[in-house]
């Protein structure tokens, strides 16, 4: 392998973009890296995660998993595994409260629970339990279980949140069996526009099923107060997750009271909402013992229950006209939603139809997309949900388009793209700010500089690509319901605590907060204490931390809140010295007017609390062009992702460095998405459930050089400027390395991940898929 | 989950060590511990007793002496990777340290543990294989040392006796126009490897090949020597033909099977470009020819 | 789930064992089958070694054995009987943070944070073996390590950093 040198410093380019853009209205606080404000405790190894919670009496739950993907209990015996020391109680997964019946519906599913006094006993109990199951046909493919005649899993169609979500009509009648969801939509005359087309290009594509690995694994701790539960339990999206929760477990959603451990960790969508397996089966054994009870799951169950990306077949039919002008799109996608669905399958499909339409000129357009239940493990939210899979599909399907006309992907991509103001196709209102042309360009310039002084040796195929993507930022509607308040108290001492719905999952959003509130009133970073208000707070929050909506609308509230508290602020400080308000100035901490510098303790006599509120009016679209020069071993198939240009539009960039962070991060994700990741599976048992058989990105699979590139197009409805970033970040990554990979071996993988293994087959020009199932 | 309960027995010396094993029921030995360690962990083995040898200082060398070059039980593979007599005179050995597990793992888990473990995708079996080494075992009954190619019976099954500690493994010091090396494909970093190949050539003062090994990692039950690839070599000169046949004549004596890793029909190629690249590195190594790397 | 019934259980067989940990001595009466994570987790109190994988994968419960670094869910605490640990909360001292740490802060080199301590202790090593690595012994020293939000660059530049302050007397 080839090393380079470690390249410019990004924070150049950061720099850079800075002077174009647009200062924002004030200048304290926001614009600038300030330190994060949780690192001392990570550095110090004294932060508490859900893994070291731990509280008095707690007993502690090990799960009977099931060992079969389909079948139905006949009976469950936990007679003698009651009957063990240390053992408190011992359920049969009927006896557990809620939704459970007494079907198994994917390797990992709950057959029984054992809550006990140490953890060794309660697995040691699940030794002791009998069961008997009658194994039903199970079905893995998710094109075969829509089928008519496909085994069944859901005997009657689950009401679990994703049905009340909008109203399903599926007007396709090979789609019978095992619908989760189902998306149809066009416009246009498609038939037509192929008809008449100059070229028309069709390909399948597949994504694989994939994990997070969050490094700490799940782990719950679940206790009631007469009729009220309370799950200690990291989750970012806490008021959903707190009805999904009651309406599972048939109680109240007020009744229950979900808090996060003093440091959570990492989600990517992992942990926005509940799983079926994990927080009912603690508060079920809570409830039948009285005791607080704790369940953490094993590395192997993270694999089983933990929920994965949805698995997606995609094809698609592209119109072209001969100088590269996309008439026409006809799209459609069957994703594997596994035994249960997590109420997200409409998210993956409306992101699938939707997001093309946000950047490329599509005049006729037909989409459809279902979503669909099989005996895998369940699938459920994973950083940029559905538009991973979309953006992986349609931009190596542009690549493979413009090849085919002749054309430069990226010129082909320019002459089709959505230009700022102008008209989404699908009627849709205008584009409002859109960085990708400057992403394009910036992003092409750097990668130009990088790669253009390389000499490749006999030995080494060397190809580039690249691909673009966009995603909305926030729950998408833009309708006006999605809504967050944010409430500030700024103490006599001259300190601010914050209180929003967001929930610090290391993506930075504390740090932002308390930015934010430095910025608007005065006072130093260090001075904001930011923290989660309770769910039973008279303030209002749709979803918490999701959908990359921290920094945009509760940062929205935050700063809206901030400009109340600062005006409330220096009128009291006016008062206080006698003087004008206008000539009053707050900086770090210390007031300033013509006749005196004082500080806000010396003047704050009373508290000051305010309400700030943001609403989603806007669902604004984040863009990214990112780049990807790859060397493939001719004699192994080895990829190894050289350089990488990720140039992506965050509105405006609060904390740059972080900004940075969050693009590396997501440059990971996609780097493991294109060549290392994928949870196989053998009739549902997956192969690889260890962290040592499944491949994740270390610091030798990320590019040699890797360069983020900061675009700044100030987005009108967010604070300073900025917009989403953690999922918009993602998707343009695995395809601009699977372009490149094509650029070098001259054939294309249509499934990734491009282990070594597919890609020395496909330059051999063999079909890996009549060699070698990829699945089932 | 825990691993089971056992006991714990820690010897200073070799020969308290062997009297342990001869009379504990079914012991196991504890050395690096960096494999040991997650099988009882996931109870895939539940010893009643564990030797840990870790205490017996003398097992701590690595040196070269008497016409070998011998590392103790206790030689970690840190150590390996840190020699200056390794990184100037064994090119195999040199290579292998580095791609085995990561540099923790390294520094506490042991080569000879690694071979008596016997896996098949373990690394140092191939490269002992490749330059016809042999473990030195300790008995009841005293030293024996058990060459290379009559080692590994199975999977994680050996010609070790249940009383016997191996103590060392060692292997000829080089000819004086000798090269080796050691290739390896693995999925990821730090991961067992999908295939491997030791290889070693000596060559005669006429430029001939006089004496070829290869050793083969996880394209068999056991590390495996590829006999007639070997056979093929000896007595020729060395050029790309000579490599390519015989890459195709090691591949054609693997016989992988599809796993997690890879498929076999991917791991039968890879056994052929192994071949011919720890060929041609071995020979540039000897001095005889100039540097290629084959396709 | 591969949990196999025998009747072996005879109560713990426990051995004493005593350690210092972070510069203060340990001892401990302990199963032998009791990892050396586990010990420092539970015994000892020390959070800060990380638990992700159990299996010598992850590297977030990396700490130095008698100065060298070790994967502590990969031994017993036995194992470590009359030997020096030091885990991440050993590194600052009184209250300063070390020169890593300090760096790992400064750069944000962490996001969650869960593998930071893994990262410490194996910068740790990799500066007292290499105390001026070039990026691409960073990447292959810490490839034991892995972080799932950083991407890693900005570890990088902190192992940098941190070895510029050491290199400086610091």
């Amino acid at each position: 392998m080839t090393r380079e040198a470690p390249g410019t410093d990004s924070s150049r380019s950061i720099q850079a973009s800075r002077e174009t853009a647009e200062q924002p209205p004030s200048k304290r606080g926001v614009g600038t890296a300030t330190k994060r404000t949780d690192i001392a405790s990570k550095v110090r190894g004294t932060a508490i995660y859900g893994s070291d919670v731990s509280r008095p009496s707690t007993l502690h739950a090990a799960v009977l998993r099931a060992e079969t993907p389909h079948g139905t209990l006949r009976t469950v015996d936990t007679t003698a595994a009651t009957d063990c020391d240390g053992v408190v109680a011992a359920c049969s997964r009927s006896e557990l409260r809620g939704f459970f019946d007494d079907r198994i519906r994917h390797v990992g599913d709950v057959i029984a629970a054992v809550a006990a006094t140490d953890r060794e006993t309660a697995y040691r109990a699940l030794e002791e339990i009998e069961y008997d199951v009658i194994e039903h046909e199970p079905v893995f493919d998710a094109a075969t279980a829509v089928q008519a005649g496909a085994p069944i899993v859901h005997e009657n169609q689950p009401d679990l949140k994703q049905h009340r979500q909008h109203p399903i009509e599926v007007t396709n009648e090979e789609y019978v069996n095992n619908i989760d969801d189902y998306h149809a939509y066009q416009h246009g005359d498609v038939d037509e526009a192929l008809n008449t087309a100059d070229h028309v290009i069709e390909r399948s594509y597949t994504t694989p099923r994939v994990s997070h690995c969050n490094l700490d694994t799940h782990c719950c701790i679940a206790s009631w107060t007469d009729d009220q539960l309370h799950v200690e339990t990291t989750l970012g999206n806490i008021t959903q997750a707190q009805e999904e929760l009651g309406d599972f477990l048939e109680i109240d959603h007020d009744s229950v009271e979900i808090t996060v451990p003093p440091t959570p960790s990492s989600s990517f969508g992992g942990r926005s909402l509940p799983k079926f397996t994990f927080e009912p089966v603690a508060a079920s054994l809570s409830e039948r013992t009285g005791r607080p009870v704790r369940l953490e799951f094993p590395r192997d169950v993270e694999f089983l229950a933990g929920e994965t990306r949805h698995k997606t077949e995609w094809e698609l039919t592209m119109g072209v006209t001969d100088d590269g002008e996309i008439t026409a799109l006809q799209t459609s996608v069957i994703a594997d939603t596994g035994g249960y669905p997590n109420g997200v399958g409409h998210i993956v499909l409306s992101n699938g139809r939707d997001r093309p339409l946000d950047m490329y000129r599509i005049p006729n357009y037909e989409y459809e997309g279902v979503s669909v239940f099989t005996n895998n493990v369940p699938a459920g939210e994973y950083r940029g949900i559905g538009v991973t899979q979309g953006t992986f599909a349609l931009e190596s399907h542009i690549d493979e388009v413009a090849r085919t006309v002749g054309m430069d992907p990226l010129t082909f991509r320019s002459r089709n793209l959505l230009e700022e103001g102008e008209d989404r196709s699908n009627g849709r209102g205008p584009i409002d700010t859109s960085g990708v042309t400057e992403c394009l360009e910036r992003g092409q310039r750097t990668f130009e500089r990088i790669t253009d002084d390389r000499s490749s040796s006999s030995n080494e195929l060397v190809g580039r690509g690249v691909a673009l993507g966009t995603h909305t930022t926030g729950s998408g509607a833009g309708d006006g319901r999605d809504v967050s308040e944010a409430e500030l108290t700024m103490r006599t001492d001259g300190t601010v605590t914050a209180k929003t719905a967001g929930v610090e999952l290391g993506q930075g959003s504390d740090t932002v907060m308390s930015q934010i509130v430095a910025h608007e009133v005065g006072v130093p970073p260090e001075a904001v204490r930011v923290e989660r208000f309770p769910a039973s707070a008279a303030l209002d929050d749709s979803l918490g931390a999701v959908a990359s909506r921290s920094t945009y609308l509760i940062g929205g509230a935050v700063r809206d809140a901030g400009t109340q508290l600062s005006s409330t602020l220096v009128d009291r400080i006016s008062t206080a010295l006698d003087c004008s308000p206008a000539d009053v100035r707050i900086d770090d901490g210390t007031v300033h007017t013509d006749r005196s510098t004082v500080s806000i303790s010396d003047l704050l006599e009373e508290e000051i609390t305010v309400v700030g509120r943001a609403t989603a009016d806007d669902a604004p679209a984040s863009y990214g062009a990112h780049f990807a020069e790859v060397v493939v071993d001719p004699g192994t198939g080895h990829v190894d992702v050289r350089t990488f240009v990720a140039a992506q539009d965050v509105g405006f960039a609060i904390n740059p460095k972080m900004v940075e962070g969050q693009l590396e991060g997501a440059v990971l994700h996609g780097v493991e998405f294109a060549i290392c990741s994928e949870l196989r599976a053998d009739n549902g048992i997956p192969e690889n459930s260890s962290l040592a058989d499944y491949s994740v990105a270390s610091p030798v699979e990320m590019p040699n050089q890797l360069e983020c590139e900061i675009i700044e197009s100030a987005e009108r409805s967010g604070p300073y400027g900025a917009k989403g970033l953690g999922t918009p970040s993602l998707p343009p990554v695995a395809p601009a390395i699977g372009n490149a990979i094509r650029d070098a071996i001259g054939n294309r993988i249509t499934n990734p991940p491009a282990t070594a293994e597919r890609v020395f087959f496909a330059m051999a020009g063999r079909d890996f898929d009549e060699e070698v199932p990829v699945d089932e | 989950m825990k691993a089971a309960q056992f006991e714990h027995h820690e010897p200073s010396t070799v020969d308290e060590a062997v009297s342990l094993l001869e009379s504990l029921d079914e012991p196991t030995i504890l050395a690096g511990g960096q494999s040991l360690v997650p099988m009882l962990r996931f109870r895939l083995a539940r010893p009643e007793t564990v030797v840990d040898i870790n205490g017996i200082d003398s097992l701590d060398y690595l040196r070269e002496e008497n016409g070998f070059l011998t590392l103790g039980a206790l030689a970690r593979h840190a150590d390996v990777e840190n020699s200056a007599t390794v990184a100037d005179r064994y090119g195999s050995f040199a290579d292998a340290a580095p791609l085995v597990a990561d540099p923790q793992i390294r520094n506490r888990g042991t080569v000879v543990g690694s071979v008596a473990q016997a896996d098949p995708k373990g690394d140092w079996g191939s490269v002992l294989l490749a330059h016809d080494g042999a473990v030195v075992a300790h008995g009841p009954d005293g030293e024996r040392t058990i060459p290379a190619d009559d080692f590994f019976l199975l999977p994680y099954d050996t010609t070790l006796a249940e009383d016997e500690l191996a103590t060392a493994l060692r292997v000829p010091t080089p000819e004086p126009r000798e090269g080796s090396a050691y290739h390896k494909l693995k999925r990821k970093t730090g991961d067992y490897a999908m295939a491997g190949v030791a290889a070693r050539l000596v060559f005669d003062d006429d430029g001939r090949i006089a004496d070829a090994g290869i050793g083969m990692t996880a394209v068999d039950i056991t590390n495996a020597r590829a006999k007639e690839a070997e056979a093929h070599l000896e007595g020729e000169r060395p050029s790309p033909e000579l490599l390519e046949e015989a890459g195709e004549l090691a591949a054609e004596e693997s016989n992988p099977e599809s796993d997690e890793h890879g498929d076999a029909s991917y791991k039968e190629r890879m056994v052929d470009v192994l071949t011919q690249r720890a060929l041609a590195d071995a020979a540039e190594r000897a001095g005889v020819v100039e540097r290629r790397v084959p396709q | 789930m591969s949990t196999d019934s025998t009747g072996d259980y005879d109560g713990p067989v426990t051995e004493e064992i005593s350690v210092t940990v972070n510069g203060e001595t340990v001892t401990a009466e302990v199963e032998p089958r009791l990892k050396l994570s586990d010990f420092l987790r539970n015994e000892c109190g020390l959070h800060g070694v990380r638990v992700g994988c159990e299996h010598g994968v992850c590297g977030a419960c990396t700490v130095q054995q008698e100065g060298r670094t070790v994967k502590s869910c990969l031994s017993y605490a036995v194992q470590a009987d009359g030997m020096e640990i030091e885990t991440v909360e050993g590194l600052a001292e009184d209250g300063s943070l070390h020169p890593i740490q300090e760096a790992f802060h400064e750069t944000h080199a962490l996001q969650c944070g869960f593998c930071t301590s893994g990262f410490v202790m194996a910068t740790k090593e990799l500066l007292e073996e290499n105390p001026d690595p070039s990026r691409e012994e960073i990447e292959t020293g810490l490839a034991d390590n892995i972080c799932r939000c950083t991407g890693y660059q900005n570890i990088y530049e902190a192992v940098e950093r941190a070895a510029d302050r050491m290199e400086g007397g610091e």
